[in-house]
């Protein structure tokens, strides 16, 4: 998807089909992969449904609302090399963070992490 | 050399030469303490400093110049546009940065409070604890290194550098200063006054094993996962170890689809602050 906006960081892809990107990075087009909140102390008066595709005047309504971040469909096409780089690169990182052999307590949130993709 | 015994009375000492503790902070603590945080009392607290005034006027306008809008100059209607957590954030962070800006050279600690501070809000949420709290808790986890950037700014640097290959940061610390950072920076909440789960939530925020209460698990905890999230990205970042009994007391299962969501929440909001 092209876009104008100079600011704009290409989201990255999540073997769960979504991505997480921050509202104001969003472009109209997109779609909502997880029903939107506003956490506490913002009153959400706009719901969007999974599967709602973003106008500009949503995006918009998105921002006023202080929602900070929504969940995309991002679908990683069969043989995109660029990702499978991104994944082992963040594969590999994870493993530099971790260590060789990461303790009891630390293996379960490496297994999520290295499951969650980059 | 500190020592427990000397440590008060040296941070007492230390406290004189420090930047004033931002006292929009403290007034933000006590509208949290007292339930009172809305955006009309933060809006009022927040446009009596200039920094924090641009800043929440910069945040609105950038979304608006997003949709070819005009600006606005009024921070009220400003503030009413980004919500109250946006405002939390930018009053906090101002605050703070300008109190750190203060030191020269003790830009280091921003980033990575920041990243803290952002998982510390996202894990809160999950966890049943005031994310607002838990926020300015974790502004501030890290307030003893500037304590040891201002005895020693060329030993602590060279401390901080030595430690960013093998993560050894605690153990050089306390060979150097005699404490490390946690020990320091809860001394120095305690003089300052901040409510006992903050003291408790800093001074505690590298230990492995305590629990004293939902807050100081939730930064203890959000410290280590900002770091295995790596935010911000930094050779620095390394977790050999996890407090196990702030994980089980906060209920965290980390494979859970709430779980997973928080990880890329937490990465996309801190995204969204640094290009902000």
């Amino acid at each position: 998807m092209g876009t104008d906006n100079p600011n704009f960081k290409a989201p990255t892809r999540s073997p769960r089909g979504y991505c997480w990107t921050p509202t104001m990075n969003l472009e109209p087009g997109m779609v909502i992969a997880r029903p939107v909140f506003g956490g506490p102390g913002i009153r959400v008066t706009i719901h969007l449904a999974v599967g709602s595709v973003l106008a500009a005047s949503t995006i918009e309504q998105l921002i006023k609302k202080g929602v900070e971040c929504v969940a995309v469909v991002q679908h990683s096409e069969p043989g995109d090399v660029a990702y499978a780089d991104s994944v082992s690169g963040y594969e590999a990182r994870l493993h530099e963070i971790f260590g060789p052999e990461p303790d009891e307590n630390c293996r379960p949130l490496l297994d999520a992490l290295l499951a969650d993709g980059p | 050399m500190l020592t427990p015994h000397n440590l008060s009375a040296e941070v007492g000492r230390l406290a004189r030469i420090l930047p004033p503790f931002p006292r929009v902070v403290m007034q933000l603590l006590e509208m949290l303490r007292a339930d009172a945080l809305s955006l009309d009392a933060l809006t009022r607290l927040a446009r009596n400093d200039p920094v924090i005034s641009s800043g929440i006027l910069a945040t609105a306008n950038r979304a608006r110049r997003i949709h070819a809008q005009p600006d606005i100059h009024d921070p009220f209607v400003a503030a009413s546009l980004i919500g109250v957590n946006q405002l939390r954030r930018i009053v906090v962070s101002a605050a703070m940065n300008k109190f750190a800006k203060e030191e020269k050279g003790a830009d280091f600690l921003f980033d990575h409070s920041h990243a803290v501070a952002i998982v510390a809000h996202e894990l809160a949420l999950l966890c049943g604890v005031s994310p607002e709290k838990a926020y300015v808790a974790a502004i501030l986890h890290d307030v003893g290194q500037l304590c040891f950037h201002v005895m020693d700014p060329v030993a602590f640097q060279d401390v901080y550098r030595r430690s960013a290959a093998d993560g050894r940061l605690i153990e050089r610390e306390v060979q150097t200063f005699g404490v490390d950072h946690a020990q320091i920076g809860g001394e120095l909440a305690l003089h300052w006054e901040l409510p006992e789960d903050f003291v408790s939530a800093i001074r505690t925020h590298h230990d492995a094993f305590v629990v004293t209460s939902k807050l100081q698990a939730v930064i203890n905890v959000a410290e280590s996962l900002a770091r295995g999230l790596d935010i911000p990205p930094s050779p620095k970042n390394r977790l050999t170890q996890l407090n196990g009994p702030a994980v089980a007391a906060l209920g965290i299962n980390w494979s859970s689809a709430e779980m997973l969501d928080c990880f890329g929440r937490c990465r996309a909001i801190f995204h969204q602050t640094l290009s902000g």
